[in-house]
């Protein structure tokens, strides 16, 4: 069982859908740290990601009575995120219909060059260092948001494919489909940019 | 590494294999072609680095004080706040 699901069994249901404040309060205390993060991995904006976090939890709360725990309660809570996180994307750009990835075939992925360098024995200062990762969080951005929410929830949130699917509301193999392509992109894009820091190292 | 049928196989179920979600049979048979392709072998390792990374780097941002202290107030929980 992954770490999602069993943190809901800290929460009374029961007291959740009475409107019990202080239950709900232990749910702010417990998600609002990730609820934020997603927020913010997906709208790259603070103030974008503090209004879709208020707005996330104002909405669970007035949702729990109907809540009826077919998934666990964190997986609900970031199913209500990310819409609002996508919403705050739709409306900022209504010139691009980017937010749905486009259904392209596995084979459209390879048909790319492929980076083959081996940056992996890079000292550690050096791949988190400041650069480092404001490029990492660059290369996130330029995903399309479809393909973004689905790498920040399984690959930096750690949820299950079963979860991010739930939270979603798609099919486990759209994410596994959607998780392929955003982590070879990623790669790719990591791999130029270490690999040109590599070179660059070595003419030192 | 283009254009070998192996090697694009590979690059359709790297995501699986890294998930440890690959059934056996093909399981068997990646390992067998990691052994032989450096290309392949090289994709694979930069990818899981890959996702480390992002997993280590996302996990340290934290949610800011006056944000978290804001959503209370909002949400009208001040008395439930915890002290971190």
């Amino acid at each position: 069982m992954s770490e999602q699901t069993e943190h809901s069994i800290e929460f009374s249901l029961d007291a959740l859908r009475s409107g019990n404040k202080a239950e709900f309060a232990k749910l702010v205390n417990r998600y609002s740290n990730q609820v934020y993060r997603i927020a913010l991995k997906i709208v790259a904006d603070p103030v974008d990601a503090e209004d879709v976090l208020q707005e996330t939890f104002i909405k669970a709360f007035r949702a729990l009575p109907d809540f009826e725990g077919r998934s666990s309660i964190s997986t609900w809570l970031f199913r209500i995120a990310t819409n609002e996180a996508l919403m705050v994307v739709r409306k900022r750009k209504p010139e691009f219909v980017l937010v749905d990835e486009p259904e392209a075939t596995d084979e459209d992925e390879n048909t790319g060059q492929v980076q083959l360098t081996d940056w992996c024995c890079m000292p550690e200062a050096e791949l988190l260092s400041d650069e480092s990762r404001i490029y990492l969080e660059q290369a996130v951005q330029n995903l399309t948001p479809a393909l973004r929410v689905v790498f920040v929830l399984r690959d930096i949130e750690g949820l299950s494919i079963k979860e991010t699917a739930d939270a979603l509301d798609v099919s486990e193999q759209v994410v596994k489909t959607r998780l392929l392509r955003a982590r070879l992109r990623l790669r790719e894009e990591l791999s130029q940019y270490y690999g040109s820091r590599m070179a660059e190292r070595s003419k030192k | 590494m283009n254009g070998k049928k192996c090697c694009n196989e590979l690059l359709n179920s790297i995501s699986e294999y890294l998930d440890g979600t690959l059934d056996g049979e093909r399981c068997r048979d990646l390992e067998q072609h990691l052994k032989e392709c450096v290309d392949c072998n090289t994709v694979t390792k930069t990818m899981r680095k890959t996702i480390e990374l992002y997993h280590e780097v996302g996990k340290k941002e934290c949610l800011p004080d006056d944000v978290r202290n804001r959503l209370f107030e909002c949400l009208q929980l001040d008395e439930f706040k915890e002290t971190k």
